[in-house]
């Protein structure tokens, strides 16, 4: 999970580093309320010159003029007022993160990644950090240490000093890449990213920004994060994907939705397995197919979830054919969970035309497939049936082949 | 005679009361495995198909002191401390069948490992299957001959599901395997591709390797290295999903770092690149693996 700035800067100040003052305010109690525009005039009239950052998850806020500055009390009220009216993802801003506009002596730039080579936590941090920090990273202008266990003082400090620190600033830097790695412990970061680390001239060290994802799988133990989850969802998703991870909220017998998102393509695809399903996205898209959405189902999910990913996945309009693929099941019930794709197909409106391909084996497989040829030839659907004797990528091929000849 | 999985290895089942170590316990006695015991703490004295369960890896130990493997059928957050208990009971294979196990645990685990000169596969591994010889988890679920049949491919795949489609391909064209091991996809796994060709390359039934790997990390490119340093020389076939995953940008605005660092490379066209470089086969549809194993062979066999 992504989190937004202001809950990454919570974390960070949790873990004592230093963030600018600042206010939050949501969209609606903004406009509502009086007193917010109260708190905000107090906290403007204390600095006298704001930064006012739009909470999305997006990776070039200030490109985009998600990020805009004023040393004007009204010019601010303005730009506040335009960016609660702006959309982004179709969606209106929810919250405004407004700091105090800091003086800039220097910017730094340190993050925490998990390594594959290493197979271990990565600190990376540069003195030049700010904007152009891709160009720094790309020419490895930066110093570097993979974490085996835990981090020492003294490995932060020879860190420092590789960083192009020295004497009592070496020791401030080292304190915090300290503080961010405990962070990265603590939270279950799967990364975290500080860039600028703003260095005031009177030589104190701030987070201006912050970049932190959560590993999804130990979110469930960390108390401060778990009534998060909405908060990425609304800004990162539409609303057919939104349906879809509804389908994973409240039935947890195996996966259906959790993956599901839209592309920009005219075949459905309803694929089973992780490994299966990008093998076959692949081989349609190397075939000269365009996918129209990205999903997969697994770990024997119930016939109504099938049935409601396949009412999602089937409402894209302007479709052209529909894959419904996977490998041999070791004991998700085919029966059952084609039963769903069936009936989700049969709830579609209008009709779906187009061709339908179904390769799938596994438990209960023929009897699948006999209530399906069954049901095809009664209601007029063009069905192709594949099992294990036709490879995947061999389905995938002729479903594009099916999709150009329409 | 396998690797991993030999005549000789001896299996703990740690959650074999839960719903899948349950199913997985029949599964791997039906096919031969020696199965020894299981473990789940609170429920010490019950039976599971005829085996004793023990509240405590200490106690199974003491059970049977010939025990060497262990397979993990326990909760997520519970893994870490289950795998640790294991390592510590001087148990040297652990296979992780759970999913979803934090990265933080994981990393954490593989430097036990090390330390303790143990081996762990996983997590969100299928298991390991030596064709004839036995297996570790829920490879092949109840169904294995389906799939895969005896011969002379290794098979190491980062996805479970594709274990049994990648064997299926090559049974169908009568190329049959010696070992199966799904090293499972997590962003850090404890054995890797070329741990696993170590392996390979001592075992005198396999004569040809076929890898399925994905995008992100740097697990294929080491296998181009240690090709290239001909630490392993049997042929080597590879196929490598998820190219789609770097054509769609939903602007997940992965951090610089991670972006550049992880992202920027490990790219799926950039690993089939660099393994051909290297002189693996490297096939574009995942169908055409078996065709490319066959030239391989007659390649092999041109040379000898």
């Amino acid at each position: 999970m992504k989190l937004l700035e202001y809950k990454g800067k919570e974390l960070l100040k949790k873990s004592g580093i230093k963030i600018p003052p600042s206010i939050i305010t949501n969209n609606k109690s903004y406009i509502n309320l009086s007193y917010h525009k109260e708190k905000y005039k107090e906290f403007f009239f204390d600095h006298k010159n704001v930064i006012i950052k739009a909470q999305i998850i997006s990776g070039s806020r200030k490109k985009n003029n998600f990020i805009v500055g004023s040393s004007n009390y009204k010019e601010s009220l303005n730009l506040i007022d335009k960016l609660y009216k702006t959309e982004y993802n179709n969606q209106l801003i929810n919250t405004l993160l407004i700091e105090k506009k800091l003086d800039m002596k220097e910017e730094y730039f340190l993050s925490i990644i998990y390594d594959t080579l290493s197979r271990s936590p990565l600190i990376i941090f540069s003195r030049k950090g700010g904007i152009d920090v891709n160009k720094v990273l790309k020419k490895k202008r930066y110093a570097s240490k993979s974490i085996r266990g835990t981090l020492n003082d003294y490995e932060a400090r020879n860190l420092a000093k590789a960083a192009g620190f020295e004497k009592s600033e070496m020791l401030k830097i080292a304190a915090l890449i300290k503080k961010a790695y405990n962070c990265f412990e603590k939270y279950d970061c799967k990364s975290l990213e500080i860039n600028p680390i703003i260095k005031t001239p009177e030589g104190i060290l701030y987070a201006g920004d912050a970049k932190i994802t959560i590993d999804d799988n130990a979110i469930i133990r960390q108390d401060i994060l778990r009534d998060e989850t909405d908060i990425e969802d609304k800004t990162l998703l539409n609303e057919r994907e939104l349906e879809a991870r509804k389908i994973d909220y409240h039935d947890h017998r195996g996966v259906a939705g959790k993956t599901y998102f839209d592309l920009e393509g005219d075949i459905a695809i309803l694929a089973s397995g992780g490994g299966a399903s990008l093998t076959c996205m692949d081989a349609v898209i190397e075939a000269g197919g365009k996918p129209a959405n990205y999903t997969e189902y697994s770990g024997n999910p119930s016939r109504e979830k099938v049935k409601q990913l396949t009412k999602i996945t089937l409402s894209k309009p302007n479709l052209k054919g529909c894959l419904v693929i996977g490998g041999t099941a070791n004991f998700t019930d085919i029966f059952e969970t084609l039963s769903g794709f069936i009936e989700g197909l049969k709830s579609i409106n209008p009709k779906p035309t187009y061709p339908i391909i179904i390769r799938r084996a596994g438990p209960n497989d023929k009897k699948a497939f006999d209530m399906i040829r069954a049901f095809a030839k009664k209601e007029g659907f063009d069905i192709t049936l594949f099992g294990e004797e036709t490879p995947m990528a061999k389905a995938s091929r002729i479903m594009v082949e099916k999709v150009k000849w329409e | 005679m396998g690797i991993i999985i030999d005549k000789n290895t001896r299996v703990l089942v740690q959650g074999i009361t839960g719903k899948e170590g349950n199913r997985a316990t029949k599964e791997m006695l039906d096919y031969g495995t020696k199965v020894s015991c299981g473990v789940t703490p609170g429920k010490g004295g019950m039976k599971v198909h005829s085996l004793k369960v023990f509240d405590s890896v200490k106690e199974a130990k003491k059970y049977d002191s010939l025990i060497n493997t262990s397979v993990l059928y326990v909760p997520p957050l519970m893994v870490y401390d289950a795998a640790l208990e294991a390592i510590l009971n001087g148990i040297k294979t652990v296979v992780i069948i759970t999913e979803n196990v934090p990265v933080k645990d994981t990393t954490k685990l593989v430097e036990y490992a090390k330390r303790y000169n143990a081996r762990i596969i996983g997590p969100a591994s299928v298991g390991v299957l030596s064709v004839g010889v036995g297996k570790l988890g829920s490879i092949g679920g109840a169904e294995e001959k389906r799939m895969y049949s005896k011969g002379n491919v290794g098979i190491i795949s980062k996805s479970g599901g594709m274990c049994a489609e990648t064997a299926l391909i090559l049974t169908q064209e009568n190329l049959g395997q010696s070992t199966i091991i799904g090293i499972g996809g997590d962003v850090i796994i404890g054995t890797t591709f070329t741990d696993i060709l170590e392996l390979f390359e001592e075992d005198k039934e396999t004569e040809v390797v076929v890898l399925y790997g994905e995008t992100g990390g740097l697990y294929e490119e080491q296998v181009a290295d240690m090709i290239k340093k001909k630490e392993f020389t049997k042929p080597v076939i590879a196929f490598i999903s998820g190219k789609f995953m770097e054509t769609i940008d939903k602007s997940l605005s992965f951090g610089h770092a991670g972006a550049i660092i992880e992202h920027g490379i490990g790219k799926a066209d950039d690993k089939k690149k660099i393994l051909k470089e290297a002189g693996v086969l490297v096939a574009d549809y995942h169908d055409q693996m078996p065709e490319l194993v066959k030239k391989a062979l007659k390649w092999n066999s041109r040379q000898e």
